[in-house]
């Protein structure tokens, strides 16, 4: 119970910290949102409309810099992240609420399908090491995992959309569908097919390596041969000694993968256009859409953090020995 | 041709002028040969199309979806920047009276709203009213210094007030997108209202919305006759600027707005026959010297470095020829459009030529000495190196900026390329912290005045290190503001024609700013399946965007047509 | 009777391909019968725990046997196929590993791994497990409440305790002990020792005890061997070798670890490395380190084996008919430093372990 709360209190703490360096960096920038909409749209916005959009934006820059940073805490804690300045008079909250299911859809299947299928790929070529299938999978893995996100997504895009036409150049549905329609599903479905191919090969390779490694080093774990030396079939000593053991490491970096699901996606959201919370916050930075970036980066630190917090209390349910030490 | 005209005769002083004569806008098409139907379709790199169709709403076009400006809503007239032309709307005729402190308007009859209601002159009257009750609306500052009250005096009569003579703010007024009183007198805060059921008096209605695609139907009520020829309009949002190219390459589309990199070799080489482009100059990319320091305070040094700058190789180099030069007339900072009325030429004779050797003449002529291939100032002491400040990543502006460092070389001036974030660089601007930048004319208009109002009135000025909304380079003289102060008063061409020149002249002896390129419109279009588009040879807009406010988009959807 | 565990002329090396096998094990012959304690003693590296892996059928890849047999109750382990092999393990030969802190699965509680361990061996309740587990316990002197407890949550001593319990669940006929208690300290030693005794007196299995400690072997053992760079270089009876080492070696292991109680001192004769394996010296593999040694002889010749005695068996020049069994005190640094290696040394066929044949 005190290792909880004492990981709850961090988890506190440093989303406390978050909010503060969220809130001090823009204003640490020089210019204010009005000047910066000016400049982005490069002479064509009346000067004139300089007060109007004042107004409209809520601006208080006559308040203390304290009173300004209790008024955002207080609106952030309720959920109050202010309007983009891109799409007035559209809520932050409602833009992140639109992109967010897309890419936690996205990458979030993306990364539970890596880390499935490359741990259990890892743990395969782990048991048979040496053979064929590992002397293929570990520079397969190594190949995958150093191979730029970006370029493997234009050449996946090149190859499968432009060449064969199998699959929807961008985008994330066809124009005017919904989730409401069966053809608006598989719509969805097609047009998430490069991507999320892209983004588990990308990550796969991570897991097998890992997977491999870890499993090799335990399988010379005496736990290992003593579970041999019982006369267990190969199959448990696989699944509930080597893979159940190996997998903690992989477990981890599983947990802060699903965190950093929103930095993971950029790449994958800008090349294949897809309309995830990535490519919002891509196009937040260069239309220079300060409360929408921070409201992003809000979104990206929480669920770094959250993913963090929820790594640990499973790491607790996966691993008795770290029980231990929480509970004294 | 006379391209300004009818924008001369709409400000005419005292003159009420019988308008409504040609009622459709200029096309070149005979009626006969015209096909209806067909859905066109407008794509652009938006990453979501805000579901918002509020044409009030303060931050314009990127809060609004496509088409809120452009099919759904209408303004009073319709001023093309590039011609100087002016197509009426929802107005019909107007008068200034009154000293110049009184506009009345006369609006269109037979025009309804999309609901069924009549469309009048109140409704004029509450949308101006409507704004000064709401200041977060009033993007064009109507009511801060100019409009005393707008009313409507008949069914067909709307009268502007103004608190002083102010004709300056007319493209302003008539521009001014109108909005059904019976509707929104009934919403609360029409700031951030999404206007999810718009009544308009436009040519489209709103049919379907999602947040990648928005779709228009063909508004059959439509007043002016015969139009549109369009069945509906659809706008899709692609995430970037290539894919919008590609998709009206291969047909999935017809048209975009977009600065393509040399768009003769990437663009129309792939398709000659329905690939084509039109980016009409309406405003310039000028290189603006910090006037309030040294050496850039001197005159005849601006002069100098202007004439060892060869435009010619910077809009090249650029803009691959897509683009033009600032050079001849456009050197008093006017766009091409407005040269033939605006620019006499005994004025424009007055600018100076490219002649690096006369700079060099020049610059000795006042003490400075080119020694080892360094400027040396009259006191003995080498020139710093400069930097020439542009934004991060404007592939465009580094190229000008890469090649105005070496055109500057003979001179023995020496610039580095600086590049600054979007933020950075717009602070810079305004607080004076630079010594050379390439940036753009702010807010052009109908006439040289708009841009000269904002690069050279006090009002927008401010010492180097406090904030200056435009005058960046920090150029004010009394005769200018005095010229400027002129035009906006009178409604006397001739007094506004003199006013400018005296501006114009200034100018090209002072060189405030550098003129270096034009500053176009980016209209991209596949003639594949529709014609009737805009062009040199039919201007009856300025290439605008297919989502701008205003009128200028709203005439390429009443003129475009199948093929 | 037969005996229980007979490994013939056995060969097993380290290697993932056979181009690359280094050979660790050479040429070793053990027998144990029902119910005999066999010690098993030497260096650590010397191959000790790769011959019992070998021997209980449990030798992996990269390990591998090279030539010989391995019949237990008759039949050669390193030819049963795996479903079989596995059938015996824990059920007929078990093994008990060296202390360490890794030998029960650190995520499991440890009634589970009993089981497991019995269900794979065809006990079908999980309470019958459970009650062999509990009195397996007792069997170790174990609190029974343990058997719900995470492996970490055992002292050393204890845990160890658990893995002998686990291994001797099903009465397994023959045990091999691997350094059981080399971790621990000398008083958990001692009542491990004690507590694996009675529980040989109760179960009557058959044991090979492996440890460096010699002192430890002569109490508990009925025969030791003596293995030196993967071979045995003497086997006797547990007293005869205690009262009189033959082989050099086995002296100077003696004089390192004095009986139980007497006071361990340090040893000049052990002085110096063990040999590389994979290049051991020509002739003896003790030689370098010999104080007896020959010169001419020790340095090129590999050793016979010869039997000295009824039951005592010793690989040494010393005791070979055709070699004066004369000591060299002489030789000192000098002459051990000028000792040539294999290279210099012509048609030596001695010593060459199939595995080694193959590389060349
Ligand atoms: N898995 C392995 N791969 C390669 N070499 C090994 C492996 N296990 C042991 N060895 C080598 O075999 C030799 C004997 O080791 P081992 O049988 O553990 O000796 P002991 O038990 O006598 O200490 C050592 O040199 C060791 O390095
Ligand atoms: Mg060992």
């Amino acid at each position: 119970m005190r290792y909880l709360a004492r990981r709850l209190g961090l988890l506190l703490l440093t989303g406390w910290a978050a909010l503060t360096v969220n809130f001090v960096l823009p204003r640490l920038m020089p210019g204010d949102p009005i000047q910066v909409m000016f400049a982005r749209f490069q002479g064509r916005l009346n000067p004139a409309a300089a007060n109007a959009l004042k107004i409209a934006f809520g601006l208080k820059t006559n308040q203390s810099i304290f009173a300004q940073y209790f008024t955002y805490l207080g609106h952030t804690l309720t959920g109050r992240l202010g309007f983009s300045l891109t799409y007035f008079p559209e809520k932050v909250t409602t833009l992140i609420g639109q992109a967010l299911p897309w890419t936690l859809g996205l990458v979030g299947f993306a990364t539970v399908v890596a880390f499935i299928v490359g741990t259990a790929m890892g743990a395969l070529a782990a048991w048979h090491r040496g053979s064929a299938l590992d002397s293929i999978m570990v520079p397969t893995g190594v190949m995958l995992s150093a191979m730029p996100v970006f370029w493997i997504g234009l050449l996946v895009l090149y190859v499968f959309a432009f060449k064969l036409g199998w699959f929807p150049v961008g985008g994330g549905a066809t124009g005017g569908q919904g989730l409401a329609s069966v053809s608006g599903f598989g719509a969805i479905i097609s047009h998430a097919a490069l991507p999320a191919i892209t983004l588990t090969a990308v990550s796969l390779g991570g897991y097998i390596i890992l997977m491999r490694n870890t499993t090799i080093t335990v399988l010379n774990d005496d736990f290992v041969k003593f579970a041999r030396a019982k006369g267990l079939p190969d199959r448990v000593v696989a699944s509930r000694y080597a893979a159940r053991n190996a997998i903690l490491p992989n477990f981890t970096s599983f947990a802060l993968a699903l965190g950093f699901v929103v930095a993971g996606a950029i790449f994958i959201e800008y090349v294949f256009d897809y309309p995830g919370i990535a490519y919002l916050l891509y196009q937040a930075v260069t239309s220079l859409d300060y409360p929408l970036m921070q409201g992003i980066f809000l979104v990206i630190v929480l669920g770094v953090l959250i993913a963090n917090f929820l790594a640990d209390l499973l790491y607790v349910l996966l691993d008795p020995r770290i029980r231990v030490e929480a509970r004294s | 041709m006379n391209k300004a005209s009818r924008s001369l005769a709409l400000l005419a002083s005292g003159a009420t002028v019988a308008l409504g004569l040609a009622v459709a806008p200029v096309t070149s098409a005979s009626a006969s040969s015209i096909r209806y139907g067909g859905v066109l379709k407008y794509v652009s790199s938006w990453t979501t199309i805000p579901d918002n169709f509020n044409p009030l709403n303060p931050a314009g076009t990127g809060g609004t979806a496509g088409g809120t400006g452009s099919l759904l809503y209408e303004p009073l007239i319709y001023e093309n920047v590039y011609t100087g032309k002016a197509t009426d709307l929802l107005a019909t005729g107007y008068k200034w009276s009154n000293g110049n402190k009184t506009l009345t308007l006369t609006t269109r009859t037979g025009v309804k709203w999309s609901d069924g209601q009549p469309f009048s002159a109140a409704d004029v009257a509450f949308t101006f009213n409507y704004v000064k009750k709401y200041p977060a609306l009033d993007v064009n500052g109507f009511w801060k210094s100019a409009l005393a009250s707008v009313t409507a005096t008949g069914p067909n009569t709307v009268v502007f007030q103004f608190r002083s003579p102010q004709t300056s703010l007319f493209p302003q007024i008539v521009g001014q997108e109108i909005v059904p009183q019976h509707v929104w007198s009934k919403v609360s805060n029409p700031v951030t209202f999404a206007n999810p059921h718009p009544v308009g008096t436009g040519p489209f209605l709103l049919e379907s919305y999602s947040n990648t695609q928005v779709s228009y139907v063909k508004n059959p009520h439509y007043w002016m006759p015969g139009r549109p020829y369009l069945a509906g309009v659809t706008m899709q949002a692609v995430k970037s600027n290539a894919t919008a190219q590609l998709l009206v390459m291969n047909g999935a589309a017809s048209f975009t707005y977009d600065a393509i990199t040399d768009p003769g070799r990437s663009f129309v080489a792939h398709n000659k026959a329905f690939n084509h482009y039109w980016w009409p100059v309406t405003n310039l990319n000028l290189l603006y010297l910090n006037n309030g320091a040294a050496p850039f305070n001197d005159a005849f040094f601006r002069k100098a470095l202007a004439m060892t700058i060869n435009v010619n190789a910077v809009a090249v180099r650029a803009y691959f020829g897509a683009i033009p030069a600032a050079s001849g007339a456009l050197r008093a900072s006017v766009t091409p459009g407005q040269v033939h009325d605006w620019v006499p030429t005994s004025v424009s004779s007055l600018g100076w030529q490219y002649n690096p050797s006369g700079a060099v003449k020049l610059l000795e002529s006042h003490g400075y000495k080119l020694s080892g291939g360094s400027l040396q100032a009259p006191d003995g002491k080498p020139l710093p190196t400069f930097n020439i400040l542009v934004g991060a990543g404007w592939s465009d502006f580094i190229s000008m900026a890469q090649t105005i460092g070496q055109e500057l070389l003979p001179l023995g001036i020496h610039t580095t390329v600086e590049q600054e974030p979007y933020s950075t660089y717009a602070s810079s601007a305004n607080y004076g912290r630079y010594s050379m930048m390439i940036s753009w004319g702010n807010n052009a208009n109908v006439t040289p005045y708009y841009m000269y109002y904002y690069l050279f009135h006090p009002n927008n000025s401010a010492p180097i290190g406090k904030f200056a909304s435009t005058n960046w380079e920090r150029y004010t003289s009394p005769a200018v503001t005095s010229a400027l102060n002129a035009y906006a008063r009178t409604t006397n061409l001739a007094i506004q024609k003199s006013a400018m020149a005296t501006i114009e002249k200034e100018v090209l002896q002072n060189v405030p700013v550098i003129p270096l390129t034009g500053r176009p419109n980016f209209l991209d279009y596949s003639t594949r399946s529709f014609v009737g588009w805009p062009g040199p040879s039919n201007p009856y807009n300025s290439g605008d965007p297919g989502d701008g406010f205003g009128g200028g988009g709203e005439m390429t959807y009443l003129n475009v047509h199948l093929k | 009777m037969p005996p229980l565990l007979e490994v013939r002329d056995l060969y097993i090396g380290y290697g993932w391909d056979e181009r690359n096998v280094t050979t660790i094990v050479r040429g070793v012959n053990l027998t144990v019968a029902p119910g005999e304690v066999v010690g098993l003693a030497g260096e650590s590296g010397c191959g000790k725990t790769t011959l019992a892996f070998a021997a209980a059928g449990l030798l992996e890849p990269p390990g591998r046997a090279l030539a010989g047999q391995v019949l237990f109750e008759g039949t050669n382990l390193l030819e049963l196929p795996p479903e079989q092999l596995r059938a015996l393990h824990l059920a007929r030969i078990s093994m008990v590993f060296q202390a360490s802190m890794n030998v029960l699965n650190p995520v499991t509680r440890i009634r589970e791994q009993f089981k497991d361990a019995m269900k794979a061996h065809g006990v079908g309740s999980a309470d019958e497990a459970s009650a062999r587990a509990k009195e397996m316990f007792a069997r170790v002197k174990l609190p029974e409440r343990f058997l719900d407890a995470y492996p970490h949550q055992l002292s050393g001593g204890m845990r160890q305790r658990a893995v002998i319990a686990l291994a001797l669940c099903l009465e397994p006929k023959l045990v091999f002990l691997d350094e059981p208690t080399t971790a621990l300290d000398v008083v958990v030693q001692r009542s491990i020792i004690q507590m694996l005794n009675d529980l040989r007196h109760d179960l009557g299995f058959g044991v090979v005890f492996i440890t460096h400690d010699l002192s430890l072997l002569v109490e508990i053992a009925d025969r030791i061997a003596i293995m030196y760079a993967g071979a045995i270089v003497e086997e006797a009876p547990a007293q005869l070798l205690y009262q009189g080492p033959e082989h050099p070696y086995t002296a100077a292991l003696m004089s390192a670890f004095p009986p139980v109680g007497g006071k361990r001192k340090r040893l000049e004769g052990l002085a110096g490395q063990p040999p590389d394996l994979r290049r051991l010296p020509p002739g003896c593999a003790f030689a370098p380190r010999c104080t007896r040694f020959i010169q001419g002889t020790c340095d090129t010749v590999a050793p016979p084996e010869v039997r000295t005695t009824e039951g005592r068996r010793v690989s040494c020049h010393l005791y070979a008919e055709t070699v004066p069994s004369r000591p060299l005190p002489e030789a000192g640094p000098e002459a051990l430093g000028s000792r040539g290696n294999g290279a210099r040394v012509a048609g030596q066929p001695i010593g060459l372990s199939p595995g080694e044949g193959a590389t060349n």
